[in-house]
């Protein structure tokens, strides 16, 4: 496992972190059940504070990618992909609900819309 | 407490060696002149004891001197020492040279008795013993007032407080031996015993207080 | 419970008083004490440990009060060694062995050993970084849970403070040992740094999480008219400068998406020390 930090950008260090475990969860180089390192131990191995360590674990295991037991220490949890891919479509969803308002409002029609989005999508393939 | 005797024998080190060869020369000194003197008792020899007492009393003025050089009384608080420990043990150090520092003028005297041929009968053994307390006692006395006005005054200031204050002590002592017999005629000798007496009670009384204000002007001291 | 626990502690000295500061450390964690020179750091140091005596207010270690069983669970390192300079590591080892019930002498020779310092040469003949790799040697051998330093690293270079940073982080891997720091070398706080307590004439002026300093806090740059407007956020703290006003805003990372004539940078830990002696408030 590889975590690459920055203390050069506006992006919270634990958030880094967070991202980055993420982004190893939804790509499958993390599998439900893989162990992750202790709090204290990816501090040190980081040379960054412990708290901010344990803000990522705890946001990690709020949003359900992990869990962590007293003794033994943090695991992949099943939910984690699942819960990232709900919350990603939400996303999508709030984005095309203003399009379409956009749309509506601006006398563009739902076709326009399709085309657009199809081009979008396919774009970078 | 043992960690802070430790301690200051490592300080002193060098100075064990340095006072140590003096006091050996003048043992030598004390021993070689001896012979050529006319004495009957080891009294004769008392004041043979002057650098002996000086010995001791520089040696416990040295570790005070490297210790506030350091600044180490200050971090022995951070340790789990008391400051009352740190005191008692200074006192206890430098009881352990005034006990030297006998050791070692009884040593001389006694050379000394034997080289001119002195029974060490009851009489001379009594004078010896005498001798040997009065080195402990006058030790004592100076080891209380270093200690405690280290603890007030700091050092090098001491140093000199102390340094006086037996000259002082040392001169009037002096005077009133030399003049007891006149006063042992006089009219007014139970008079004049009596203060002589009562000033020996105020002084003992006085460094009895200075043993205490030693653990409470260390309680005070800040850093 | 917290490692350190201080309660409105006061100290007043002729010209200067430390006046009711009151602030926690909690387990496993690291905390940097700042301010400049003056500001009360060391007296508040000595406060704790009863170098200097409170004239008000407690500290509690680990809930207990200072005495010589709590002194054995704390290891402290001040900005010289106070050892005599004629002692060697050798003799100190003896010394500390019969100081602390928990000395470990095989991990102060470890140390000695990983610091390079030679065994048998006095004191005096070591370098300041030495001496004070000496006393952090010591400072961790007797089986400490709470560190406290007055400015470990003034006077290292940047390769041996990395080295210290990481003992540092080293020691609190075990949960219940903290460590407090004071220190002017900031960007080692920002470094490994849990919370940062910052001291100023004396009094208290924050204490704070470091990521919520350096990631939520902004330096914001603009002209009058924004300055009007961002003026009266909570907590800022202003500056008039020749050309433009400069704010420090505790809530700046919300507010950054909002005024687009204005430069929001994150602030350095000295930069908002800067800000707090310098700058105003409304």
């Amino acid at each position: 496992m590889e975590i690459i930090i920055s203390s050069n950008t506006n992006v919270p260090i634990y958030e880094q972190i967070t991202s980055q475990i993420k982004a190893m969860v939804m790509s499958g180089q993390l599998q439900q059940g893989d162990a992750i390192p202790s709090m204290r131990g990816l501090a040190k191995s980081l040379h960054i504070s412990v708290i901010t360590v344990q803000r990522a674990y705890e946001d990690l295991q709020r949003d359900g990618f992990i869990e962590t037991t007293v003794g033994r220490g943090s695991f992949i949890s099943a939910n984690g992909k699942q819960f990232y891919q709900e919350e990603r479509q939400r996303q999508a969803e709030e984005h095309l609900l203003k399009a379409t308002e956009i749309a509506r409002t601006s006398n563009i029609s739902l076709e326009k819309l399709i085309e657009l989005l199809t081009m979008f999508y396919e774009e970078d393939e | 407490m043992k960690a802070l005797l430790l301690n200051d024998f490592y300080m002193v080190k060098k100075d064990y060696k340095t006072y140590g060869f003096i006091i050996g020369l003048m043992m030598l000194f004390f021993i070689i002149v001896s012979m050529g003197m006319s004495a009957e008792s080891f009294f004769d020899f008392s004041y043979l004891i002057t650098p002996f007492i000086a010995f001791a009393f520089s040696i416990t003025s040295a570790v005070f001197h490297y210790d506030e050089k350091a600044g180490f009384m200050q971090y022995a608080l951070t340790m789990p020492f008391t400051k009352k420990q740190y005191v008692k043990e200074k006192y206890i150090f430098h009881m352990l040279n005034s006990v030297i520092s006998c050791v070692l003028a009884i040593t001389t005297l006694t050379i000394i008795g034997m080289i001119r041929g002195m029974i060490f009968d009851r009489n001379n053994l009594l004078n010896l013993g005498e001798i040997a307390l009065m080195i402990l006692i006058v030790s004592s006395f100076m080891g209380i007032w270093e200690i405690s006005c280290v603890m007030k005054f700091g050092s090098s200031r001491a140093k000199i407080i102390v340094a006086s204050l037996t000259i002082t002590v040392g001169v009037i002592s002096a005077l009133i031996v030399s003049i007891i017999p006149e006063i042992q005629e006089s009219d007014l000798n139970h008079m004049i015993l009596l203060i002589i007496n009562v000033m020996l009670i105020i002084f003992c009384g006085v460094t009895l207080w200075m043993y205490h204000m030693g653990f409470v002007w260390a309680s005070k001291k800040e850093f | 419970m917290q490692a350190l626990e201080i309660r409105n502690v006061t100290k007043s000295y002729e010209k200067f008083t430390l006046k009711n500061i009151s602030m926690c450390l909690p387990q496993g964690c690291i905390m940097g004490l700042i301010g400049e020179n003056g500001a009360g750091k060391s007296t508040l140091i000595k406060s704790m440990l009863d170098l200097v005596h409170r004239d008000n207010g407690e500290v509690l270690f680990y809930g207990k009060a200072l005495d010589s069983q709590v002194k054995e669970e704390i290891g402290v390192v001040f900005d010289t060694v106070h050892f005599y300079e004629m002692l060697t590591p050798e003799q100190i080892n003896k010394i500390n062995a019969l100081t602390y019930q928990n000395w470990n002498a095989n991990l102060y020779q470890e140390y000695l050993e990983k610091f390079n310092l030679p065994e048998k040469k006095a004191l005096k003949d070591f370098s300041k970084g030495m001496k004070m790799k000496l006393s952090i040697a010591v400072a961790l051998s007797h089986n400490a849970k709470l560190l406290i330093l007055d400015e470990p690293t003034a006077g290292l270079d940047p390769i041996a403070r990395d080295e210290l940073l990481d003992i540092f982080l080293d020691f609190v891997q075990d949960e219940e040992h903290s460590i407090l720091l004071s220190s002017h070398i900031t960007t080692d706080l920002e470094k490994i740094a849990d919370y940062i307590t910052f001291l100023h004439k004396g009094k208290l002026i924050f204490t704070k999480s470091k990521d919520e300093l350096l990631y939520d806090y902004r330096i914001v740059r603009c002209g009058e008219k924004d300055f009007e407007k961002l003026k009266s956020e909570s907590g800022a703290i202003y500056r008039k400068m020749d050309y433009q006003y400069e704010i420090l805003l505790p809530n700046g990372r919300a507010l950054e998406n909002k005024y687009f004539n204005c430069v929001f940078e994150r602030p350095k830990i000295d930069e908002i020390m800067l800000m707090q002696v310098k700058g105003e408030q409304v």
